[in-house]
């Protein structure tokens, strides 16, 4: 095979932290490569300095494109070369229709007014040749995640893209997308498209990619066919080390720390009730949707209650704002880092003391660098990679992020911690690293309500699981005693009564 | 990604920056660099300029406006916006006119004014943090409202005939500093211990970089919005004692279109109208280079419809360096 792109001795620094070192990567036409690694390796890197969203450190390593060196200044400059990238966050516009957005920026003229009907039947080609079933004049806004994700890919081929870069293409869809995807992806393989993969589900490499190439802290560290490359040899190169494997025993029949009896509340849970003990990990299972984070937002305080009584300690409590939940003890490590968990903006040292500053204070005065002392106290306890603690955290990678944010919390000393998917979207050895930390908080008899969509996570940490669906707990089992399709099966049941 | 936790000390010490481009230098301290300029080319341009009596008028010049933008500062890092403090400033000079004039003694005068001034703060904040406004609509309103309860209060005209004691406190002098001067100063080094070292001050820019992860901290996102609007009220009563001590006169017309003046004072000196960052020690340097620039043109001969036009311009082209610093 062609190889159409070559990367090589490709370095880039922000303020101090080295994103890439020594950079190297290559990609074949009609080849699919995946590119793995753990947050940070320096992938989404790569991937900008290919879009031209970023550029490499001056002065060292060359990018050759079809054979001839290139610079790529930005990216139209990209776009121009035969190179599209497909981003996680899609760059759709939504009041536009799909044949807009397709040809946004080259649309069809006549005259001085859009050939709307050559528009739509060019628009319509593309959407054939990807077997996507969608008139060319729907409004994007109207679109599942996975029609527009098939959108930016038509958006792409209509740029007569050579490279194609999807960055976590399956990580929201469902089997029956994922498997359209690969078929379309398959297709384009053949066409002679080189595509770049980027993934953090190592089980569906197999099915799909030619090549494998693995990135540790900004390096090149393996490029392997992947016939030779089995997930446990992925993780190794990942990692640099073999992952623990291991189970606690099972904690029970110590003190009870929080109570919830008939929980309701308007944003779509109903009759929720369960207890949660010293030293324990409670899992809840279920499907998005299912109630489980609406439930523990309104346990923290954070939305409204109907009706339903709380107990801390065995004494009930009134809570009616994230401020009451906290003196009670309770941290909640929230879904949505970004959104909830961090003020990006702000440095490491502000946001891990977010919760306690008002501990640190002294008549409202934070004074003697006592903030200083406890972040990096939590930056050494978490393990946070960073220049400084006045670093800003936008700067860091996702699992550093998750490392913040949990920090930020476990500095407030909380009884209970509710963990709302707390290792979405993270690498598997910043995984490992939260698990571990999980498993110290619960040997230290703290409670820790853990809400993950990721069933084998949850079967390998939780003391005891509930299964939550249609807005309330549907069955309790031990983790010891089930297994995937019986969570599974419970977490669909529809009728929540049966 | 090797680290367990415990052992990353060593990757937070060596990964130092390295030596930051002079681009970029000359970039993060653009806005001083431009100050300088224009101080050293002023002192070319007029031998009056860097007289100490000018230097003293430019200080006395910018201080009641100076003591306002040290509450508007944190009114914009917090992401709200305070549209009503002009209003305040004729609010607060009217009221303490109206006292004083009735015979009651000078500090209970000021107290009870500040006490009355600082309600509006209140109203601005639980309006806005209440139903969950935007300011720029709440303090709108406010400002409207206040401004014509003050036109009310004196129909219209200036009230005068305060007693001589009021004089010292806007045109009192320690050595050669004026009063006001010192005012200000005091209450920049008062906010800026506020933003840096309060919780408070935390607070603000917690919220102002996102509420929501303020609010699940645990902070009260509600009193913290309340407090700031106080203090940028209170701050305007106080510009606005100190201006109708100056002029010996409780007008309702003072202060008209301040806001602007400030907000425009403070977003020179590098703070987000975004929200979640800012600093006083920019907005100082803000409040002092439109200070320089108007007493340079006065200094100069320009007319004053040049002098909107330049202080426009100056104003775009801050606003444009800033968010160039802010790609970096």
């Amino acid at each position: 095979m062609e190889t159409i792109l070559t990367i090589s001795g490709i370095n880039k620094t922000f303020g101090g932290i080295r994103a890439l070192s020594d950079a190297e990567f290559s990609l074949a036409a009609g080849e699919i490569h995946a590119l793995v690694g753990a947050n940070g390796a320096g992938k989404s890197t790569l991937i900008k300095i290919l879009t031209g969203a970023h550029k490499p450190d001056a002065g060292c390593g060359t990018i050759t494109l079809f054979g001839k060196h290139v610079v790529i200044d930005n990216p139209a400059h990209a776009r121009d070369l035969g190179i599209s990238a497909v981003y996680q966050e899609f760059s759709l516009v939504n009041n536009l229709s799909v044949a807009e957005n397709i040809f946004l920026g080259k649309l069809p003229l006549k005259g001085i007014a859009v050939d709307r009907n050559k528009l739509l039947s060019r628009a319509g080609d593309y959407l054939r040749r990807l077997e996507l079933n969608i008139n060319p004049a729907t409004l994007v806004t109207t679109l599942s995640v996975a029609q527009k994700q098939m959108v930016e890919i038509a958006k792409a081929l209509s740029n007569d893209s050579k490279i194609l870069i999807l960055d976590e293409p399956t990580a929201s869809l469902s089997a029956s997308e994922v498997e359209h995807l690969f078929m379309n992806l398959r297709r384009l393989r053949s066409e002679g498209i080189g595509i770049l993969y980027v993934s953090h589900r190592l089980e569906e490499l197999p099915e799909l990619v030619d090549r494998v190439t693995v990135f540790r802290d900004g390096r090149h560290i393996a490029t392997l066919p992947i016939a030779e490359a089995p997930k446990s040899v992925i993780i190794r190169h990942m990692v640099g080390k073999d992952i623990r494997n291991q189970r606690r025993l099972p904690r029970t029949g110590s003190d009870e720390l929080l109570r919830a009896e008939c929980l309701s509340g308007p944003a779509g849970f109903d009759n929720v009730s369960f207890c949660l003990r010293k030293g324990e990990i409670l899992g809840f299972a279920g499907l998005a949707g299912a109630g489980r984070t609406e439930t523990v937002r309104a346990l923290f305080g954070v939305d409204k209650l109907s009706s339903g009584k709380i107990y801390v300690n065995g004494k009930e409590v009134t809570i009616k704002s994230p401020r009451d939940a906290i003196g009670f003890g309770m941290a909640f490590i929230t879904e949505d880092r970004k959104d909830e968990g961090l003020v990006l903006g702000l440095s490491i040292l502000e946001n891990l003391t977010m919760a306690i500053f008002r501990k640190l204070s002294h008549f409202g005065v934070i004074g003697g660098g006592k903030d200083k002392k406890e972040a990096s106290l939590s930056i050494d306890r978490m393990g946070i990679k960073c220049a400084s603690s006045a670093q800003r955290v936008r700067a860091l990678s996702g699992g550093n992020q998750q490392k913040v944010v949990i920090g930020k919390w476990l500095a407030t000393e909380p009884n209970i911690l509710i963990m709302d998917e707390p290792t979405r979207g993270i690498d598997v050895g910043s995984k490992s690293q939260i698990y571990d930390i999980i498993h110290a908080l619960a040997d230290a008899g703290k409670g820790i309500i853990f809400i993950s969509s990721e069933i084998p996570e949850i079967l390998e940490l939780a003391d005891r699981i509930v299964v939550f669906a249609s807005g309330r707990p549907i069955v309790e089992l031990d983790p010891t005693k089930t297994n995937q399709d019986e969570i599974l099966h419970y977490a669909t049941t529809q009728d929540a009564t049966a | 990604m090797e680290n367990t936790p415990g052992d990353a000390v060593a990757s937070c010490a060596d990964n130092r920056s390295p030596r930051p481009q002079v681009k970029d230098l000359l970039l993060k301290y653009s806005f001083v660099i431009v100050f300088a300029i224009l101080i050293v080319s002023l002192s070319f341009a007029s031998t009056k300029f860097l007289t100490l009596a000018n230097v003293v008028n430019i200080f006395r010049q910018v201080s009641t406006q100076g003591i306002i933008a040290v509450g508007m500062t944190m009114i914009l890092i917090l992401g709200q916006i305070d549209l009503s403090v002009g209003a305040i400033v004729a609010f607060a000079a009217v009221l303490n006119a109206l006292f004083l004039k009735a015979g009651i003694p000078i500090p209970l005068a000021f107290a009870i004014t500040l006490a009355v001034s600082s309600v509006w703060g209140l109203l601005n904040g639980i309006v806005t943090a209440r139903f969950h406004l935007h300011a720029f609509l709440v303090t709108m309103a406010s400002q409207t409202l206040i401004r014509g309860l003050t036109y009310t209060m004196t129909g219209g005209y200036p009230v005068g005939g305060l007693p001589k004691g009021f004089f010292l406190l806007g045109s009192g002098h320690l050595g050669f500093v004026p009063f006001p001067v010192i005012y200000m100063l005091v209450i920049f080094i008062v906010g800026s211990f506020i933003l840096s070292s309060t919780t408070f001050g935390r607070a603000i820019y917690a919220i102002g970089g996102n509420e929501e992860a303020a609010r699940l901290s645990g902070i009260s996102v509600r009193n913290v919005k309340i407090g700031v609007f106080v203090v940028s009220a209170i701050a305007s009563a106080i510009a606005g004692l100190v201006l109708s001590s100056r002029l010996m006169a409780g007008s309702p017309e003072i202060g008209m279109g301040w806001e602007l003046d400030v907000i425009a004072a403070v977003v020179i000196g590098g703070t987000s109208i975004m929200g979640g960052e800012g600093k006083l020690s920019g907005t100082i340097l803000g409040v002092l280079f439109i200070g320089v620039l108007s007493n340079g043109m006065i200094l100069l001969g320009v007319t004053p419809y040049i002098q909107q036009v330049v202080r426009g311009l100056v104003i775009l082209g801050a606003v444009i360096l800033n968010s160039l610093q802010e790609k970096r």
